[in-house]
């Protein structure tokens, strides 16, 4: 089977560094073949590498906290929660035990764990299966938090984490992206985007319509909501005669505050789009530490596109009406233009 | 039995294919993943024969053949096509069907238009199609526009009427520096000058060459420079550029590393008043007025109806647009450039490389190296309505 889909890619860089470093395990529900994950993650995995593939009960908190011992003794787990709303059965694990023990020991005890866990919407999943929660995790200190695009390069993003890291990251993987074909191998374009991409194992992905110049505001965004701004960017061009530079982070926490002054610099509007719910949220974050930073160059105040709903429906046409959408980014576009 | 086959309305085309359309296996998922085929393409299937398996988010399921035939796969191991799309045919004969219709494009969120709404207009307004734009990607109002200001560029002819414009058959041989427009202006003016004899001009542009600017011919790139003044070919020269403040300037340095003399060119209905002093290399348009006292430096281009009044001091490798008024007192410094009818007041001190822009009215001092803006705010709108 050819690495088509982001999830194929997934998949292939975990066996590549299982086969690679003996030290790297996989610790999930239902992980094992022939089920292979619900997401199809670890298909394959288990046949290969019996011994290191372990499935759990339904426990969250005994997946993290049992690799948070691994981590601790020299192995590098790797931990799949099934869908990111349960994460919040892990909580205390990576709060209090995961992140902790290399700030108590002033980074002297690594616990080099990763957590991959998919987020998002628009499945029709119902109100528990379908949040983004990664805004709960962003201001844990010690805790690295990563978003896959399909920009990014596969192979060194999983690499990184699994190896290259001494303290605990997790890695937010949108669910629509899973069925995505990869875009890491387009060089400086997409579709009619040109595409730069910045930093070197994680990735910005930055894209412009119009040559990375006479931009009118800047777009930062990640995981699901990438294709809906990329969308947007191209309506208001064509429509409004509104240009914009597109960053998608690959970087959450901490954020890659330099790539994001440069992009934002050129244009003095900053508009942050996210799918999880608006209060407390990522943008509020990326908003609080931009603008310091931006503040003689601003034209306008930042603004923000996120979720107004408190919960999300279980019909997918009604979730579909309930997130944001490329008619909400759009309006936003152009009421900052004309602030 | 997981599959069904949905019949083909019949046609009059023998033999008959029977597409296997793969089923909504779970409501969780939009496709499946086809894990194997079991059968070979072209091989015979009873009715109920395990055809391979698809794969979804939370089981294995079997496709079974919906009706006996010889079965042809649509798609390959490790496709993933969606729910209810056709994934197979069988047909009633081991003759290959033909190629199915390409596949119903990814709903795409982004369409392939190629102007915006705005470009798209002014493009046709102006009978440009996407074919005058060298450019990949969506086109804007700012390509339409930028191209629009490129055509307005006077194209020079390679010959023209003027070729047979009598020059003089002077005493001084000239050699003009660069042969486009600002070349031919400078000709146009040298040719009221009795005792010059221009030589030809020298320029790099490929598509200047063989040119002739009213008879004078290009000779070939700037390289030759240095040898036709070795080589004794002419007495001055004089640079035609005027649009580009560091290329005269460069141009001007390059003609005194080979101790060039530059010749002035001045139009005979210019006005050069009493103690003016001129350095060389300048070019003086038509109704210039050059105030008493005033000295003006090297290499400078003064167009049409520009007035340096009295007592100016005026450094070098200034341009200026026509009309441009200065009073009296006024100092500029080198390298600057103006635009068209910009009013100074007298006293006024300009800074070398300050850009004026056209309209300007300067009652005080401009830093080196400033732009002065001016907001000018015109609209053109039709006169009678639908127009």
């Amino acid at each position: 089977m050819t690495a088509r889909l982001m999830v194929h890619q997934i998949n292939a860089a975990l066996n590549e560094l299982m086969a690679e470093d003996e030290r790297i395990y996989v610790i999930g529900e239902d992980v094992l073949d022939p089920y292979g994950g619900a997401f199809k993650v670890t298909k394959g995995l288990s046949t290969r590498f019996p011994q290191r593939v372990l499935t759990t009960p339904i426990s969250e908190a005994v997946i993290v906290g049992a690799a948070t011992g691994m981590a601790l003794r020299g192995l590098r787990p790797v931990c799949e929660i099934m869908f990111g709303d349960f994460l919040g059965l892990a909580f205390d694990q990576i709060l209090n035990h995961a992140t902790k023990y290399p700030l108590m020991y002033a980074q002297n005890v690594p616990c080099p764990i990763t957590i991959r866990t998919p987020m998002g919407g628009r499945r029709g999943y119902g109100p528990t299966h379908s949040q983004s929660l990664e805004k709960y995790f962003v201001g844990i200190p010690g805790l690295e938090v990563t978003a896959l695009h399909r920009f990014q390069p596969v192979q060194p993003f999983y690499r990184r984490a699994l190896l290259d890291g001494d303290g605990p990251s997790l890695i937010i993987e949108n669910k629509m992206m899973y069925g995505q074909t990869p875009l890491a191998h387009l060089k400086d374009g997409y579709d009619d985007f040109q595409l730069r991409r910045h930093g070197r194992d994680v990735v910005e992905a930055e894209l412009s319509l119009t040559g990375f110049a006479h931009e009118d505001l800047t777009l930062i965004t990640y995981g699901g909501m990438s294709d809906l701004c990329l969308s947007a960017a191209k309506q208001a061009l064509i429509d409004f005669e509104i240009s914009a530079n597109v960053i998608i982070l690959g970087n959450l926490s901490p954020l890659p505050l330099d790539v994001l002054t440069a992009a934002c610099e050129r244009t003095g509007r900053v508009l942050v789009v996210e799918e999880g719910t608006r209060a407390w949220g990522v943008g509020s974050e990326i908003v609080a530490q931009l603008t310091p930073r931006l503040w003689s160059r601003l034209k306008a105040a930042p603004a923000r596109v996120a979720c107004e709903a408190p919960v999300l429906p279980n019909s997918q046409a009604l979730e579909n009406e309930f997130l944001p959408s490329v008619a909400d980014i759009l309006q936003q576009m152009r009421a900052l233009v004309t602030a | 039995m997981l599959t069904r086959g949905v019949a083909m309305t019949d046609t009059n085309t023998t033999p008959n294919w029977h597409p296997v359309v793969l089923p909504q296996l779970e409501v969780n998922s939009e496709r499946a993943l086809l894990v194997a085929w079991l059968v070979a393409s072209g091989e015979a299937v009873k009715k109920g024969t395990l055809l391979g398996h698809w794969e979804t988010a939370k089981s294995v399921h079997e496709m079974t053949a919906p009706r006996a035939g010889y079965f042809f796969p649509r798609v390959a191991e490790g496709d993933e096509p969606d729910f209810l799309s056709v994934v197979a045919m069988i047909g009633d004969t081991n003759q290959e069907p033909p190629p199915s219709p390409p596949h119903r494009a990814a709903a795409s969120t982004i369409s392939a238009t190629r102007f915006t709404k705005k470009a798209a207009g002014l493009a046709q307004q102006h009978g440009l199609t996407e074919a005058a734009f060298q450019k990949s990607g969506i086109i804007t109002e700012r390509d339409v526009t930028a191209l629009l200001n490129q055509h307005s560029v006077p194209q020079i002819p390679k010959t023209s009427s003027l070729d047979n414009l009598r020059l003089p058959s002077g005493l001084t041989r000239i050699l003009v520096i660069t042969g486009g427009v600002g070349a031919m202006h400078l000709i146009a003016i040298l040719r009221h000058q009795a005792r010059v004899n221009v030589l030809g001009c020298l320029d790099d542009a490929a598509e200047l060459q063989g040119h002739q600017l009213f008879g004078v011919p290009v000779l070939g790139p700037l390289t030759q420079l240095e040898t036709r003044w070795r080589n004794g070919e002419f007495d001055q020269a004089i640079i035609g550029a005027t649009a580009d403040v560091a290329l005269r300037r460069r141009l001007f340095q390059q003609c005194k590393a080979l101790e060039i003399p530059m010749a002035n060119a001045i139009d005979p209905s210019a006005v050069i008043d009493a103690g003016v002093v001129l350095g060389e290399g300048n070019i003086i348009g038509a109704q210039v007025h050059i105030g008493m006292a005033t000295r003006l430096g090297d290499n400078n281009f003064i167009a049409a109806k520009g007035n340096i009044d009295h007592h100016n001091h005026w450094g070098s490798h200034i341009l200026t647009g026509p009309g441009v008024m200065s009073s009296s007192f006024v100092k500029v410094g080198d390298g600057a450039r103006f635009g068209t009818g910009i009013y100074i007041e007298p006293l006024v001190t300009i800074g070398a490389g300050a850009v004026i822009s056209s309209g300007a009215l300067l009652l005080g001092p401009v830093p080196a190296d400033h732009l002065v803006k001016v907001r000018v705010t015109t609209e053109t709108v039709p006169l009678k309505k639908n127009s």
